[in-house]
């Protein structure tokens, strides 16, 4: 087992909780992914895995290493990387020097840093044309390679994405899924939350359905399968019932 | 009044250039902290005049060399920096507001104990050079001047390559533009924050240790000087160090010839009444748009 979720319970403001007693398990070389609708509380999921919000009450281990107290730049040295919904790139820097940075922990072993970075940039060879440019002239597509490949370069264990897809053109998509499965076959442990369902069904090994902060179930893509429909049906209903916001 | 032209355009400009690049150096500490911390320090001014009497201090009662003096005041501003920065800023940085107020109450203690300590009474750092001047056809250099501006533009040059260049340079740049992503890459955001923090007292000590050698200053000196960092970031625009420099050169300009025209008694007006004309060019204000952001 990778990473532990244990009855996480986050909120923004006090007693207006967000996410309520999530629990979960993002299972070594496998893909886990989260689908719900919007406003469910998945991205808030991903900021406080990652260490940008602190959790009310409940654990997050990898590893057996309990996270919770530790800052996103300590989680990062246990493995643990994140991609966020938002675009997160450097924009004044160059694509390398976003690399780069990408690699702070290692940055010291020039060795492992070389290598990582060549790993990387052969993993995305799109982005090699582009290296001494801005990362800010890169379409919004190459901004989520940059990110994802950015991330690599901390050699994480368990890497979190959120919405990588989210408002890429269809041939974008394909592409950036074509790269998830990639990362799949390096045995990196990925847990994964993305609207466009039908792809985080071609890629994931397991699901979770994530709705108004809790979770609702979970299961095998062919246990999910079968009552998908009934669940996006359920989603559009929450989504235009007003009850929760954008996200 | 007819003014000959080797005097507008060769002496007061020469004064005004040499006078610039102070003033940029003057404000790259506040560009600094706010870009990588968005923390507006209005204390910065207080940072400067504490540089002024530690550099004054060191070269009377120690009797070394001004310029050492002002080497050897890098410590002590270090360290304030760093206790201020530990017992002020952090832990207060997460709502926007908190660092404003506290930072002005850092003004007003600072203020306080200066003056209780140095009293009110005007000091200046006197050289063996202080009244020497060098002829370039018929413009006069005074040195004290040439080496204040010399060491401004060496050690902007100095931290444009270090942002630049150095991996630990590129860090601090990348948390100003995105401190969020870049705590998720594993990069030490607050320790870093403080590095920054402590490094723009530095500047900011230094810079004070060579207005000690140009002008004369007392404990509340500090707002003016806040002052001119705003004026010189207004006019920056995107806050980058070459921005910076035009800003403190622009700005050197136009106090003197101001104050020239004016009287010398009116050259804080002028200083007043162009950030106000660039607030209104500039509805976005100070801080608008990408402003500052970069360092
Ligand atoms: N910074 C924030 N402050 C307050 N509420 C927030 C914040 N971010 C998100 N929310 C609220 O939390 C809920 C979940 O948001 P989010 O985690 O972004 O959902 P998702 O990613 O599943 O679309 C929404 O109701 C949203 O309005
Ligand atoms: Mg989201």
């Amino acid at each position: 087992m990778s990473l532990q979720v244990r009855n996480l319970t986050v909120e923004y403001h006090r007693d207006i909780e967000i996410l309520r007693n999530v629990s979960l398990n993002v299972e070594k070389g496998l893909v886990t992914a989260l689908i719900g609708p919007n406003g469910a509380g998945k991205s808030t999921l991903m900021k406080t895995l990652s260490g940008l919000l602190k959790p009310k009450h409940g654990d997050i281990y990898l590893d057996g290493v309990r996270l919770n107290d530790l800052p996103p730049d300590e989680r990062v040295k246990h493995g643990l990387a994140v991609v966020l919904q938002r675009r997160s790139v450097f924009p004044q820097l160059t694509v390398r020097e976003n690399l780069q940075l990408g690699g702070w922990r290692i940055r010291r072993d020039q060795r492992l840093f070389e290598d990582t970075f060549s790993e990387v940039i052969n993993l995305f060879p799109d982005l090699k044309p582009r290296l001494d440019d801005k990362a800010s002239s890169l379409s919004g597509g190459q901004q989520r390679m940059l990110e994802i490949a950015r991330s690599l370069m901390t050699r994480p264990k368990v890497l979190l994405l959120d919405e990588p897809s989210a408002g890429l053109s269809p041939l974008m998509v394909k592409l950036v899924y074509r790269h998830i499965k990639e990362l799949k076959d390096l045995s990196i442990t990925i847990f994964l939350v993305d609207q466009n369902i039908q792809q985080c069904f071609s890629v994931a090994d397991y699901l979770y359905v994530l709705e108004l902060g809790e979770v609702k179930g979970g299961g095998s893509k062919m246990e999910l399968s079968a009552s998908l429909s009934d669940l996006i049906r359920g989603w559009l209903y929450l989504e235009q019932g007003g009850k929760v916001g954008g996200g | 009044m007819i003014f000959p032209l080797e005097v507008l355009f060769g002496q007061l400009l020469v004064g005004a250039i040499l006078l610039g690049g102070l003033y940029s150096l003057v404000t790259i500490g506040l560009a600094l902290i706010f870009g990588v911390m968005r923390i507006l320090n209005i204390a910065h001014g207080e940072f400067i005049i504490f540089g002024a009497y530690t550099a004054y201090w060191i070269t009377s009662l120690m009797g070394v060399d001004p310029l050492l003096a002002i080497v050897l005041a890098i410590p002590v501003s270090a360290f304030l920096g760093y206790i201020v920065n530990r017992l002020l800023i952090r832990g207060v940085t997460k709502s926007f507001d908190a660092p404003i107020v506290s930072s002005f109450g850092l003004l007003l203690i600072m203020q306080a104990s200066m003056l209780i300590a140095w009293t009110g009474d005007p000091r200046s750092i006197v050289t063996p050079f202080t009244a020497e001047s060098i002829h370039v056809g018929p413009v006069l250099l005074p040195i004290i001047r040439l080496i204040a501006f010399a060491v401004s533009i060496t050690i902007l040059t100095l931290l444009y390559i270090f942002l630049s260049k150095t991996y630990l340079g590129r860090a601090i740049r990348a948390i100003s533009q995105d401190s969020e992503s870049a705590a998720t890459l594993g990069i030490p955001v607050q320790k870093i924050q403080t590095f920054t923090f402590v490094l723009s007292t530095v500047l900011a000590g230094i810079s004070g240790g060579l207005v000690a050698l140009l002008l004369s200053f007392q404990p509340t000196f500090g707002p003016e000087f806040l002052l001119k960092s705003f004026v010189v970031l207004a006019l920056a625009g995107v806050g980058n160090i070459p921005g910076v420099i035009a800003g403190g050169l622009i700005l050197g300009i136009g106090e003197s010839y101001g104050s020239f025209f004016l009287g010398s008694g009116l050259r804080n007006v002028v200083a007043y009444a162009m950030l106000i004309i660039l607030l209104l060019a500039r509805p976005r204000g100070l801080f608008g748009g990408r402003a500052v952001r970069e360092v």
